[in-house]
């Protein structure tokens, strides 16, 4: 019996502090963003607040339905490359041990502390015609004229790879970390070989951090906006350029806000499917005949 | 003078569970160590945390020296608490956390040095004033708690399980030290355990309490010779149970009818044909290695398991489909024929030494 | 038991290398003649070019001035939300959980243009206090979940014996709780910082025409053409970058929130 069971204490003012500032700087902004969805550009360039649906119907043209599908499909495929790289990663990590370790993590994540910005930058000169891969090989006599990298869906995927990888490495790392070491002990003193312990004992059991470590990088991913705008040309633009484009290019607040808001949607529902797929994997989690 | 609760009720509705602590009546005189005893959830706690202000009662009063302090916050109640896990504050040092309420009363710097000075040395701990809280034993801190609530001269000290965070061999250490500490300062010490060995040691009275509800409150011979509850006196000390129905065929005489046989037991208030627990201390049990002239109070039946433990063997005896605890003294070398698993005995006790309480479920 | 395989220990150095070639390419950079020329000799004059710049040292001092600002904005903010919400984190309702973690969920692209359209609509001029203001929207909420780790560390206890032995609450505050969660502040000041001064997308969203902080005139050099201040400047970052990270990792309370970027 503790005292914060004991009665309804009142939420202390400090608290109201930290709230009002999120909602007023935070909440109300995408509000504001969400209101604006629903109004309208006059031809004159103005905004009219005549409240209707148009901007979602048109959000549904071939045009804008290919980005989202392009969006969502970038992503995917940039995901399971994440996964790909990652879970060899993660695995090493998780089976180092002491400092090893620790170094590991660290040296993973230190690239990332370095400006964003830089880092894309890093990636341009390294992918550019005049960058180091085209500089090597053609010295070394592999091509005769540079490689295309840059600005073509290699690079968005290079950019995606290079800039979620650690975020994909942790989850898998610490679904490892939390494997009972003697349940492959178990496998082995069950006669399982290495390779029959890896499939039926581990994977069945980090399953679920492997789908929830996915998420963790697809969701930001169909947000991005700035390696596609960097790093790939204008055809493998993503919804979060096609947005900014609304705003800045057309002019049209209106129809850049409604694509906000499909965005939002795709997220929340993306996010959702994840948290309904932890709460109901806990009953299959641990089974050794999967 | 005393410290007193009257009808102190305590009512939590946190998701449904509905504890409550029923009316308690307690009066706890000055310069007395008295124990709450209880298993987990039993109410303990909380009524150590309403005496010490943390938690407001529902109904009842709590009063110090005839003064109302039922209302008033932790910081102006005149006692003071020694916590589970000693809460010491680790940005502090060792004499600044046992400096920590005098400075908050602004005391001058040679009083404060004085003061926390007398007060570490009363726990033996002087040489320790400088270290910072990470660097002590769990022994040292649980002394440094103490100094730290005793600097302040309370009127009562309240100990949230004090000895619970000790390693066994220190907690026994500590149970006398705790005792001497108590008579030292002439204060009144209030102390929360489930431990029932610790509590017949070192409290002048406890009250034991179950479910929130204070079933008993005596001396410790009391509570261990003549509880009032067959909770009480299977949670202090181990027992025997038999179960069976009062009859009388005579106004001096009065048996205990049961599936064991019939026993003779000690006239008191209990209504004929009631159903009721005979309660028997295994140390209060005799074995005999014959049946021997003794009619009364006879049972049957044979060894099954012994455990000797030096200053006593401890043998498990069956009956029928029941097993009964004896603990028999090792009093003079070679004089009992030896026993053996198997070996048939007869168990007997004394009338007197029978301990008659109302069947739970009747 | 026998180790990790050769094969994963491989794409493990692998995958480590090739996070470390654009950096390490970009620190040569700085040192070569031609930039784009590997084979053109080395050289120290695109840095004391950069020093001499004036142009790349008022970025520099902007995303400073930046982040030491919304810095301390945040850690206030998301400070008085942990010390206020500690005790009821785990039962807060969901909308309210929501809130918070909102700053952390939304696409910076989105937090971006919705703080723009609400400062328009509010027809503050857009600069330095914009910006100031859009960092430490959404560093209070990490802010938030490192104080609240280190309160939630702090023993509840410790407080009630504070009480006990006669502290008032605003003295339980200053002479308990905050002492011991200094560290806890610490970590989460520097990450707010971090997260400030390495932030572009929400600059570039709110600053405004005449404010450049330092990730935004590294993209806009980046437009114009590759030039050699950049690299000059690209050494810098790394190099400030680098002791941050190290700063922050020596901290315990904010190693966890490093590993998460």
């Amino acid at each position: 019996m503790d005292s914060k069971a004991t009665t309804s204490k009142q939420i202390p003012v400090t608290a109201l502090v930290f709230i009002g500032w999120l909602f007023l700087m935070t909440f109300l902004p995408f509000l504001i963003i969400l209101g604006m969805s629903f109004l309208e550009r006059t031809p004159l360039g103005t905004i009219s607040f005549h409240f209707n649906f148009n901007n979602y119907a048109r959000s549904f043209q071939y045009i804008y339905l290919k980005v989202l599908f392009k969006t969502v499909w970038l992503a995917l495929i940039a995901t399971l490359s994440c996964l790909a790289v990652g879970f060899p990663v993660a695995y090493h990590l998780a089976r180092s041990k002491g400092w090893m370790k620790q170094l590991g993590l660290v040296l993973l994540f230190i690239p990332f502390w370095t400006n964003f910005i830089l880092r894309i930058y890093g990636l341009v000169s390294l992918l550019g015609n005049h960058g180091l891969i085209n500089q090597i090989l053609l010295s070394l006599g592999i091509i005769t004229s540079p490689l295309e990298i840059l600005y073509t869906r290699t690079g968005v995927y290079v950019g995606l790879l290079y800039n979620y990888l650690p975020f994909l490495v942790v989850p898998i790392f610490s679904a490892l970390e939390k494997l009972d070491p003697s349940l492959r002990e178990a496998g082995f003193d069950l006669g399982a070989n290495r390779f029959q312990v890896f499939w039926r004992v581990v994977i069945p059991n980090i399953k679920e951090g492997l789908f929830v470590g996915s998420l963790f990088v697809f969701i930001p991913m169909l947000g991005e906006y700035v390696i596609p705008d960097l790093l790939g040309g204008a055809k493998e633009a993503f919804l979060g350029n096609v947005m900014v484009s609304q705003f800045f290019v057309m002019q049209d607040w209106p129809f850049g806000s409604a694509m906000a808001g499909l965005l939002s949607a795709l997220m929340l529902m993306t996010l959702w499917i994840q948290t309904r797929w932890s709460k109901t994997s806990g009953l299959r989690g641990g089974s050794l005949n999967a | 003078m005393p410290l007193e609760l009257s009808g102190l009720t305590k009512t939590y509705s946190k998701d449904g569970s509905g504890f409550r602590l029923l009316p308690i009546d307690l009066t706890i005189e000055t310069g007395e160590f008295f124990c709450l005893l209880g298993p987990s959830g039993c109410g303990k706690t909380t009524v150590l945390r309403l005496i010490g202000g943390f938690e407001t009662p529902t109904s009842g009063k709590i009063l110090l020296n005839g003064k109302d302090i039922t209302q008033l916050p932790p910081h102006k109640r005149n006692l003071h608490t020694v916590f589970q896990r000693y809460a010491l504050f680790p940005h502090l040092s060792i004499f600044e956390n046992v400096a920590f309420s005098l400075r908050l009363k602004k005391l001058g710097r040679s009083e404060i040095e004085e003061r926390v000075s007398e007060a570490l040395k009363l726990v033996q701990i002087e040489d320790l004033r400088d270290r910072r809280t990470d660097q002590i034993s769990g022994g040292q801190a649980q002394r440094v708690a103490l100094a730290r609530a005793l600097v302040d001269r309370p009127e009562v000290l309240l100990l949230d399980e004090p000895l619970s965070a000790l390693d066994p061999e220190l907690r026994v250490k500590m149970r006398e030290e705790l005792k001497a500490l108590c008579k030292k300062v002439g204060l009144t010490f209030i102390m929360v355990t489930h431990d029932q060995e610790e509590a017949l040691q070192l409290s002048d009275r406890m009250a034991v309490m179950r479910d929130g509800q204070c079933l008993q409150v005596g001396t410790s011979k009391t509570i261990y010779e003549d509880p009032v509850d067959p909770f009480v006196a299977r949670f202090i000390g181990q027992v025997n149970e038999i179960t069976g129905d009062l009859f009388g065929d005579s106004p001096e005489t009065y048996f205990l009818q049961s599936s064991l046989g019939n026993f003779r037991i000690k006239k008191n208030g209990h209504p004929l044909n009631k159903r009721l627990n005979l309660i028997l201390r295994p140390e209060k049990m005799r074995l005999l290695r014959q049946r021997s002239q003794v009619q009364e109070n006879l049972i049957e039946g044979s060894i099954c398991d012994l455990t000797y433990l030096g200053s006593r063997t401890e043998y498990t005896v069956k009956v029928k489909d029941a097993t009964f605890k004896v603990f028999e003294q090792e009093l003079e070398r070679l004089k009992k024929r030896k026993l053996n698993v198997g070996d048939n005995v007869y168990l007997t006790w004394r009338t007197e030494d029978a301990i008659l309480l109302n069947s739970p479920n009747s | 038991m026998r180790r990790s395989n050769p094969f994963v220990t491989t794409i493990f150095y692998i995958a480590i290398l090739l996070l470390y070639t654009p950096l390490l390419y970009l620190i040569l950079q700085t040192f070569l003649v031609n930039p784009n020329n590997l084979k053109s000799g080395f050289t120290l004059s695109w840095l004391i070019k950069l020093f001499q710049s004036p142009s790349l040292w008022e970025p520099l001092i902007t995303s400073l001035e930046i982040g030491i600002l919304s810095a301390s904005l945040a850690v206030t903010v998301g400070t008085l939300g942990a010390v206020g919400l500690v005790e009821f984190a785990s039962f807060l309702p969901p909308p309210i959980q929501s809130l918070i973690m909102l700053p952390i969920m939304l696409p910076e692209v989105i937090t971006g243009l919705s703080l723009l359209l609400f400062f328009l609509l509010l027809r503050v001029e857009l600069g330095f206090a914009t910006v100031v203001i859009a960092h430490a929207s959404f560093s209070a909420s990490f802010v938030y979940f490192i104080m609240l780790e280190q309160l939630k560390k702090l023993d509840p206890q410790m407080a009630e014996a504070a009480q006990d032995l006669g502290a008032k609450p605003h003295q339980i505050f200053w002479k308990v709780t905050l002492p011991n969660i200094i560290p806890g502040l610490m970590g989460g000041w520097l990450l707010a910082f971090t997260l400030s001064f390495d932030d572009f997308l929400i600059s570039f969203f709110t600053s405004g025409a005449g404010l450049t902080t330092l990730p935004l005139k590294i993209y806009s050099l980046m437009r114009i053409g590759v030039t050699p201040e950049l690299n000059g400047l690209s050494f810098l970052m790394i190099c400030i970058s680098t002791f941050l990270v190290l700063l922050l990792v020596s901290k315990e309370q904010s190693r966890k929130w490093v590993l998460r970027g």
